[in-house]
């Protein structure tokens, strides 16, 4: 009997270490979307959590449109107003719904402002409209408790494919993973304790759509159909919202996916619940905030850093009415300067002249690659060469003609390697964890053709263009921000890219 | 609910708590519950001819066990034959009804109703029928035991088929817990996980992409195929059987041996005294040896020999390929008997040790050759598919292996690494084992902390590198098939 005992003693410790185990694989197996990814998902619920306890005011949910238009930061820059963008990729409304129940364990927001997008027809081979991936997304980084339950047992009850077991052991779901693990997969307790950006990920680019037209809104009047799950949910919310006593906003943000039917449809809806609606591609909406479709949306669908300030600025007007107050709060403050940061990133992929970009790399979270191909030496300006060496560079003098040169500037040191035939260097930054390998062999080179080469974590980022090749990394971010090439042999400053 | 699911595990734990708590002559009933349970849960469908098959065996084998046909020897074995009509006719009408319909009568095929596991319980029942005929075992006169015996849950799918005279008593005597032998079962079972999720199931994606396009195929695409799925489907019904094992044992029950390391076997004879070693024994005790096995003379031998395994081929399956398959072992073995003398006379003249190493590592690929050609007309669609397969693999390509065309199959590079090194360990853990180490017994023997540690590390092995779970559908065992 003593020795069942001891047995049944040794399986109990048995299986409590075994469940520690596997909850660690499992979580190195989950997909991991940090702020170093386009759409963060991950960095946006965990990043949630570190949120004190009744300080968010606004909540935001919706799909990648609201992901990249509702601006947090800029709301309490410009408002005073704390907010949290739950919004993520592909999300649909029962993904919405469960998320905003499981927002209400820890917040009381005042205001919840929904992104309408996926109220329609978007993926009609998925049950759920949107992509079972990006469902998982969502669902994999909620805390466990009933809401979770409820969530996973609502989406299998809708989504046949799904299973409920993949939710309690992702490994049945992830079990593929293992071939793309990457230093997130190791480090994510380290990339979960950011929340800077309040869930809201910036795009940069300019669509140059011209042929973006505002909507009017008296041409139609037609009603579109929302799918009936999502409609269901929609009511979910709106019930939700009203028995906690949150004012409910329905939103459209400038998209070229939109329509008066669509609209029309909202608009019914937010008239029989009694619930504010604003499409942003009603035409007198989208003049009155001055937005321009060619330089304020990153694409068709999404908005980019400067449209989001746009449409959060004019989102702040209308919850600043709704009666949401003002506060100043340190989780807010403190994350001021990541947020310049970020407009400077996004800011630094559209200079064209090479001064000012070189005096706008002149920053110490960044990592600066450069490697020259053909020649850099010929038509090197003096004004340039002063740049460069603002940035640590020594070593420019011993470019020859036509010759080989590549440097890297980091945080704690500057290499520079130069020759006439082949040079390389190798090495890391960020304490080893990112890998470069930079190689450059200008036309002078008898044993080999010209070349440019900058490998940073196996990706090859070089133009690989006549001149001087610039890769910036930005330490802060964990990505690779731009890329161009300065053609020293040029008569303008222009950047290539 | 396949043995590899995580709901057979909880109701494995679910039968282990009951039948330790019962009193031990009652502990059989929670084995009969969960067999029961298992198999309605598993199969809904056909669950009554399992059902009806138990009653009229069982009365069947009581009336053969009876005192008033003793001395009428007869009836006794009209009866017998009755009794094994009863069982084999469902099966082979089910095996082989619409290939005899299609093929051969050219006649619309039936939607047969198939049981689940009928094949194994057909020949377990036979050979209880027949055991009991001989008297080489007492009549089981409680139906639930018979029950138990025919539907044991960790068999019923994919086997070994027992002896009554085996597992009956095991089954129904109860067993007070014993460490040992629970933790040797828990090791079996991460070991079948092993074989099935690490190897079996990535072979499988290869071979069956050559398989399932074989006409895009040729030279060593075809050889690599025959390998893999060799490979696979050895690893695939040792999984089952070492989760069978695995499972028996931790209520204290020992299943006879399925396999013992049938691709180092130096012969096609020794093979099959190696491979799948319940259904040859079976056909050895119960066709080969009642058609006079090789005591009338060479010709007759071959003549049983051929039948035996042509037996052992429609058990298989139905259809040319499988008889061709069963022939073509008989052949094997019968070209190997008549060769043998002039061999070893040959060995004797170049003064070659039989039993040296080279010698063997020769005999061994031989075999191994012999037996691959065998698997890919087993494998493929029909005979005819099978029979231009090998005629494909003599065409040369060795490139495929240096221009990474190896890694379009299903497999990127880091999963062919993963599945040869997991072959490379079980190459490692068969010789081991072939030179007499009981690995089980030895691990158990390791202090805790290193048992835990390979036992974990096995685990998240498993779950980090095995291919299992979404986007794939690789969960049923082959021979579960059959």
């Amino acid at each position: 009997m003593k020795k069942n005992i001891l047995f049944f003693v040794k399986l109990i410790a048995y299986v409590l270490i075994l469940a520690c185990c596997l909850h660690f694989t499992n979580r190195v197996l989950t997909p991991k979307y940090y702020y170093d990814n386009e759409w963060p998902t991950t960095t946006t619920y965990t990043g949630f959590y570190e949120i004190e306890k009744n300080s968010v005011d606004v909540l935001f949910l919706g799909s990648s449109h609201g992901v990249a238009a509702f601006l947090p930061q800029e709301l309490y820059n410009v408002y005073g107003i704390r907010a949290y963008n739950l919004s993520c990729e592909q999300q649909n409304l029962l993904v919405s719904y469960y998320w905003l129940k499981e927002a209400l364990r820890y917040q009381k927001p005042k205001v919840v402002v929904l992104d309408c997008r996926m109220l329609f027809e978007y993926n009609k081979y998925e049950p759920l409209n949107t992509a079972e991936s990006c469902t998982r997304k969502a669902i994999d980084y909620m805390k466990w408790s009933s809401v979770k339950r409820e969530a996973i047992n609502s989406i299998c009850e809708n989504d046949k494919n799904q299973t409920a077991l993949s939710y309690y052991f992702p490994n049945i779901r992830f079990h593929t993973r293992w071939t793309s693990l990457n230093e997130n997969d190791f480090f994510y307790s380290e990339m979960e304790q950011s929340a800077e950006l309040k869930g809201y990920a910036p795009l940069y680019n300019y669509c140059g759509y011209e042929d973006y037209v505002p909507l009017d809104i008296t041409s139609s009047a037609d009603r579109a159909t929302m799918v009936p799950l999502m409609r269901e949910y929609l009511d979910k919310i709106t019930e939700l919202c009203s028995e906690e006593g949150i004012e409910l906003l329905l939103v459209k943000t400038p998209s070229t996916f939109e329509n008066v039917a669509n609209y029309n449809i909202i608009s019914d809806y937010a008239d029989i619940n009694g619930l504010a609606f604003i499409d942003f591609n009603q035409n007198e909406i989208y003049e009155k905030m001055e937005y321009d479709f060619c330089v304020d949306n990153n694409d068709g669908g999404h908005l980019n850093i400067w449209g989001a300030k746009k449409v959060t600025d004019y989102l702040g007007d209308v919850i600043k009415g709704i009666g949401v107050q003002s506060r100043e709060d340190k989780q807010w403050e403190l994350s001021r300067e990541y947020y310049e940061h970020i407009l400077q990133d996004c800011e630094l992929v559209h200079i064209t002249d090479c001064f000012e970009y070189l005096r706008a790399i002149e920053e110490d979270r960044y990592s600066i690659f450069i490697s020259v191909m053909d020649d850099a030496e010929s038509n090197l300006r003096d004004d340039i060469k002063d740049l460069l060496a603002n940035l640590g560079l020594q070593r420019l003098n011993e470019i020859t003609n036509r010759g080989s040169y590549c440097a890297v500037i980091s945080e704690d040191f500057v290499d520079e390697m130069a020759g006439t035939e082949l040079v390389r260097l190798a090495g890391s930054v960020r304490n080893g964890r990112v890998l470069y390998t930079i190689t450059s062999t200008g036309s002078a080179s008898e044993k080999g053709a010209t070349a440019s080469s900058i490998i940073i974590s196996g990706v090859e980022n070089s133009k690989n263009r006549r001149g001087m090749n610039i890769v910036v990394y930005s330490n802060e971010t964990h990505k690779v921000i731009d890329s161009v090439c300065i053609d020293t042999c040029a008569e303008d400053t222009q950047l290539n890219r | 609910m396949s043995y590899i699911t995580i709901n057979f595990y909880f109701l494995i734990i679910a039968l282990v708590i009951l039948y330790y708590i019962l009193p031990l002559k009652n502990r059989w009933t929670a084995l009969l519950l969960g067999s029961a349970y298992f198999y309605f849960k598993a199969y809904k469908t056909g669950w009554w001819i399992l059902f009806g098959t138990i009653i009229v065996t069982y009365l069947l084998a009581i009336i053969i066990d009876s005192k008033p046909l003793e001395k009428r020897k007869k009836l006794k074995q009209i009866t017998l034959l009755i009794a094994i009509a009863v069982v084999a006719l469902p099966w082979f009408a089910v095996k082989n009804g619409n290939f005899i319909l299609s093929t051969l009568l050219h006649k619309n095929t039936i939607a047969w109703i198939a049981a689940m596991g009928m094949s194994f319980y057909t020949l377990q029942i036979i050979s209880y029928l027949v055991d009991v005929y001989k008297r080489k075992i007492e009549v089981q006169k409680n139906p639930f035991k018979y029950a138990l015996y025919v539907l044991y849950f960790p068999i019923i799918v994919q086997g070994p088929i027992p002896r009554y005279g085996d597992l009956g008593h095991q089954l129904f005597e109860g067993h007070r817990f014993n460490e040992t032998k629970f933790v040797q079962g828990f090791y079996r079972i991460i070991w079948g996980f092993f074989l099935k999720l690490m190897i079996a199931d990535k072979a499988g994606i290869v071979a069956a992409e050559i398989f399932d396009n074989y006409t895009k195929y040729v030279g060593l695409y075809i050889l690599l195929a025959g390998i893999l799925y060799s490979v696979e489907l050895y690893a695939d019904f040792m999984a089952c059987v070492s989760i069978s094992k695995g499972v028996s044992n931790l209520f204290g029950i020992d299943l006879t041996e399925n396999f013992n390391h049938p691709y180092f076997a130096i012969s096609i004879q020794d093979f099959w005294r190696r491979w799948h070693i319940s259904l040859s024994s079976w056909l050895r005790d119960y066709i080969y040896i009642p058609l006079g096995g090789s005591r009338k003379g060479k010709i007759r031998k071959y003549i049983n020999l051929g039948i035996t395994f042509l037996v052992s081929g429609v058990w298989h399956g139905a259809g040319y390929k499988f008889i061709f398959w069963g022939a073509l072992h008989a052949i094997y073995q019968i070209v190997g008997d008549i060769t043998a003398n002039p061999r070893n006379a040959l060995y004797k003249k170049m003064k070659i040790k039989t039993d040296g190493p080279v010698i063997l590592f020769i005999r061994r690929i031989e075999t191994f050759i012999m037996v691959m050609f065998a698997w890919i007309i087993f494998r493929a669609d029909h005979l005819k598919t099978g029979l231009k397969m090998i005629k494909n693999m003599f065409a040369f390509n060795p490139w495929i292996l240096f221009n990474d065309s190896l890694f379009t199959l299903g497999l990127i590079w880091k999963e062919w690494a993963v599945l040869l090194a997991s072959i490379a360990l079980l190459i490692f853990v068969s010789a081991k084992q072939e030179k007499g180490t009981a690995i089980t017994a030895s691990l158990v023997s390791k202090p805790l902390a290193v048992r835990w540690l390979i036992s974990m590390g096995a685990i998240i092995l498993i779950v980090i590198f095995g291919t299992y779970g979404s986007g794939f559908d690789a969960q049923a065992f082959i021979y579960g098939g059959f």
